[in-house]
């Protein structure tokens, strides 16, 4: 005899509407990552925070190494994968594999249901402290927006890392699969950090902590920040999440058709994004405004933004983009001197202007520029950083570069007689030779063209030492009228250091 | 002896530990690894986690009434393992560039091996892995950051006495701390 | 029949565990006993949809248990409770029985009555919002209990339920599968053969993979009336049969 059923099941739409809410409640309050997240907040405070404040007060400086660099991702990614796979290995831990595989609901989503509480954690603490991280850097910025692609790329990345590691710990059950699946993520972050630095755009891209992730220091305030590398980086990282759940899917059929099927179908589905998303990353290249692929960029990398540049008073401005507006005295009383000093001399500059710092050149690690294309000169800021700490020889760099440039060295550390010459101009504007040697070395905050490796101002006791002394010793009307005869030849590299007075 | 190294996964550890070594010679020779302290000091610490792992007890209380050889058992299994750890990642070492030396290495794994007994002791075994990750979190912020402390020993220079003692101290208050008492037997869900 | 099962048997290597089962049931509380080792277990996981069988048929509830969809079905009208139960910690009483009410697709408005329902009916209202973490092992039995009868199941197959329970809460339980035989299909797997004697309306004792054995207790206590070994009845016919299958 079929004993009757004492619980009439209601219509199947019926039953599934409000059961996956509440057992998400359920997963969502006995879940271990809430408890990690404090751990979490630790280390982002001690990595991502405290690397962000120490920028200089623009969205893209206090954004680039943080953001660009991913360090929540490698603050969130190792905990968040070791807290899943521990979540992921509870039946097979716990003994509830018999108990939970007899229900009528699929193992599947009822696992389904566990990575999403896990995830969901995970993701709202990063949504917490980044967001706490931004609301800071609004406090402090007063120009621009903030970049959000690649936080959402981040977002996406802390999505694998729970699905990897969720699905690792529902596979293998043990007691190590939590530690080997945190570590191992920790390894790979690394290295992905450390590979991203030389190779921005190959195949250790796809993660969002490599590289500078499309934010340089002019992005979203010479240009947009670009979403390009951001949006494939999404796509990978979306489609390997959704693949892996396709696979425990597939490990949760046997013996259903249907369900395997769907599982199959989850998999291709999520293999197919993330071989979109990876090819597209293979198509990436670095170009002055940050990272480009084609396919995604709409033209958007060659578009600037519009603005008015804010200039100092007196006959020879000093303009700076209106984000750096509360720098303009500091860099225009920092050249002042040396504009007074060429005054009036063949090629003096007529206005010093700001340009954008090239996301893909050589010296995107450098944080101030000077190039000179007479009688106009190109300062790019950079990073610049007008902290009381970091100023302390700021001046003496910026006179450096600019006198340069005004010489005509270029991109090279110039002839003899423009390394003389230079040095004489640097002492008569308040940088004695004492202090000139160390303004090209390696830790030197500014680049010429780039390289901060070439020969600076002359060594005592060198030859082009004595001309730089012979050539300052000189009366200032002497020097002025030697300029305005030779400065045409000194730039063209002409000059020997015989030829100066 | 071999039933109690049997029952914490032992065999297991060893193998992991084994490979550890052989990722660890691979980071080594990586060429973007090279003169990073970061990525070995991570194996470091995950040979250092998987040491604390092996302390969880799947008997419970049952065991605790065995007698008087279980605190030897226990001590005896954490500070076998850490020594095996910390031969395998030599052996992973050889013919690689190991900044720090054998030193900083012996040092670095013993201290997070005790980092993770510590952990074991307060959050279980199973859970032991946070304590390791946590440390080396912190560790590679005090790598970066250049700090002093001596409680970051692996940023201290190989020879450094106040980092070592620091790592000696946390990894023998872990050793008898998880010999005597054992991990904690439950871990949060 | 709830259960209708022919010629069963189920492997695991080269161990046999259940050799060649025919059995039938309908509603009522269903003995199974035998000495460890014997398939009881293995019998007890192929019916509740944990391992498919090696060979033979197996209907449950009128249906396939092979078919997806109709395992399904199965499952949802199905109450399990293992040998070993697991469980997680963290969670409450009242949790851990609604997060399996709610595995087991009921529906979602009578959840909270089905779980109230179940820890009244195991004794436990007043741990139900205790972790489970904190109670004793004959408590933890009664949770595993109560997950198991939540969903008001048809077919309710239970391995070794007494197991750490006391004496009154023994009482108790056998009311409890005395009131759910009269509607649904109860299969007990139990050492003890008082509860057989107690609660079952039906016994089989299995051994060595096969039941060798088939009948109500009354009948098994005749089996010993002359040669068994044991200090009451059902003992007796229990070890009387056994012999008699080994020798």
């Amino acid at each position: 005899m079929v004993a009757t059923s004492v619980v009439s099941l209601p219509p199947r739409a019926e039953r599934h509407r409000a059961v996956p809410a509440r057992l998400l409640w359920i997963e969502l309050r006995r879940n271990v990552m809430p408890w990690l997240l404090p751990i979490i907040a630790v280390v982002f405070w001690l990595d991502s925070y405290r690397t962000t404040l120490g920028q200089m007060s623009l969205w893209s400086s206090q954004t680039a190494i943080t953001i660009g660099q991913g360090h929540p991702l490698i603050d969130f990614g190792p905990f968040v994968t070791g807290a899943a796979a521990w979540m992921g290995s509870r039946d097979g831990r716990r003994g509830t594999t018999d108990l939970v595989s007899v229900t009528a609901r699929s193992r599947w989503a009822g696992q389904l249901v566990t990575w999403l509480a896990t995830t969901a954690w995970a993701l709202a603490g990063y949504v917490v402290l980044v967001g706490a991280l931004y609301a800071v850097i609004a406090g402090r910025v007063s120009w621009g927006g903030p970049p959000w692609w690649p936080v959402i790329a981040m977002g996406a990345g802390i999505l694998l890392f729970s699905t990897v590691g969720y699905v690792a710990g529902a596979v293998f059950p043990g007691r190590f699969v939590a530690p080997v699946a945190a570590f191992g993520a920790f390894v790979l972050l690394v290295m992905s950090s450390h590979a991203g630095f030389s190779d921005r755009v190959g195949a250790w891209s796809i993660l969002p902590n490599s590289g500078q992730g499309g934010v340089g220091f002019g992005s979203g305030i010479f240009y947009p920040f670009l979403a390009d590398l951001s949006l494939a980086r999404l796509m990978a990282l979306v489609g390997l999440s959704t693949a892996a759940l396709g696979v425990l899917g597939l490990r949760s059929s046997v013996g259903g058709l249907r369900r395997a099927l769907l599982a199959a179908s989850v998999t291709l589905a999520g293999l197919a994004v993330a071989g979109t998303g990876i090819g597209l990353l293979g198509t990436a290249r670095v170009e002055a405004h940050g990272v480009v692929i084609p396919l995604l960029d709409g033209g958007a990398s060659d578009r600037a933004i519009s603005y008015t540049p804010v200039c100092s008073a007196g006959a020879l401005p000093v303009c700076l983009h209106p984000a750096y507006r509360s720098y303009l005295p500091g860099v225009a009383a920092d050249l002042d001197p040396v504009l007074s000093e060429v005054d009036g001399l063949p090629g003096a500059p007529r206005r010093v202007a700001q340009v954008a710092a090239s996301y893909g050149g050589p010296s995107q690690s450098a944080t101030v520029n000077v190039t000179a294309s007479l009688p106009a000169f190109d300062l790019s800021l950079g990073n610049l950083d007008f902290r009381p700490a970091e100023i302390a020889g700021l001046e003496d760099q910026l006179r450096f570069l600019f006198l340069h440039a005004f010489v005509g060295a270029g991109l090279r550390g110039g002839t003899p007689a423009q390394q003389s010459v230079l040095a004489a101009l640097l002492s008569r504007v308040g940088v004695p030779f004492a202090r000139q040697p160390g303004l090209l070395a390696p830790s030197s905050s500014v680049t010429i063209g780039g390289n901060g490796g070439l020969p600076g101002p002359p060594q005592k006791g060198s030859p082009i030492y004595a001309a730089a002394e012979r050539f300052a010793s000189q009366p200032i009307a002497a020097q002025r009228a030697w300029l305005t005869s030779h400065l045409t030849a000194l730039r063209s590299g002409d000059l020997t250091l015989d030829q100066l007075p | 002896m071999r039933l109690h190294l049997e029952s914490r996964r032992v065999p297991a550890a060893l193998v992991l530990m084994a490979a550890c070594g052989a990722v660890f010679q691979g980071v080594l020779r990586w060429p973007g690894s090279h003169g990073s302290l970061q990525i070995p000091l991570i194996i470091e610490a995950a040979a250092a986690a998987i040491v604390a792992v092996t302390t969880h007890s799947p008997f419970g209380e049952s065991e605790r009434a065995t007698g008087r050889w279980l605190p030897y058992l226990r001590g005896g299994a954490a500070a076998g393992l850490t020594t095996a750890s910390f031969a395998a990642l030599l052996a992973g070492a050889v013919g690689a560039n190991l900044l720090g030396g054998t030193e900083a290495l012996l040092r670095d794994v013993a201290g997070m091996a005790g980092v993770g007994l510590l952990s074991a002791a307060a959050l279980g075994g199973w859970l032991s892995w946070i304590g390791p990750m946590a440390y080396l979190a912190l560790a590679e912020e005090a790598l970066s950051s250049g700090w002093h402390t001596p409680w970051t020993w692996p940023a201290r220079p190989p020879g450094d006495l106040g980092g070592a003692l620091c790592a000696a101290l946390v990894f023998f208050a872990g050793l008898a701390v998880v010999a005597i008492r054992g991990a904690r037997a439950i871990g949060r869900e | 029949m709830n259960i209708d099962v022919a010629d069963l048997t189920r492997r695991f290597g080269r161990n046999q565990a259940v050799a060649g089962v025919d059995l039938e049931a309908g509603a009522g509380v269903f003995g199974l006993l035998g000495p460890n080792g014997a398939g009881k277990t293995s019998l007890l996981r192929m019916m509740a949809t944990v391992i498919p069988p090696t060979s033979g048929r197996l209907r449950l509830l009128g249906r396939d248990p092979g078919a997806s969809d109709e395992r399904r079905e199965i499952r949802r009208r199905l109450g399990y409770l293992p040998q070993n139960l697991g469980y997680y910690p963290g969670f409450t009483v009242v949790e851990f029985i609604e997060y399996f009410a709610l595995l087991k697709d009921m529906p979602p408005a009578r959840v909270s009555r089905a779980v109230a329902t179940a820890v009244e009916r195991v004794d436990l209202g007043d741990k139900a919002r205790a972790k489970l973490r904190t109670l004793s092992g004959g408590m933890l039995r009664r949770v595993g209990i109560a997950q198991a009868i939540v969903n008001e199941p048809e077919l309710l197959l239970l391995d070794e339920p007494t197991a750490g329970l006391d004496p009154e809460q023994r009482v108790t339980f056998r009311e409890l599968l005395r009131d759910f035989g009269e509607r649904a299909t109860v299969v007990v797997s139990t050492h003890l053969v008082e509860d057989v004697g107690a609660a079952c309306s039906e016994v089989a004792l299995m051994d060595r993979g096969k039941i060798v054995f088939l009948g109500t207790p009354e009948e098994l206590r005749v089996q010993g009336e002359s040669n068994g070994v044991g200090d009451s009845p059902l003992e007796r016919g229990y070890s009387a049969v056994l012999a008699g299958a080994r020798s």
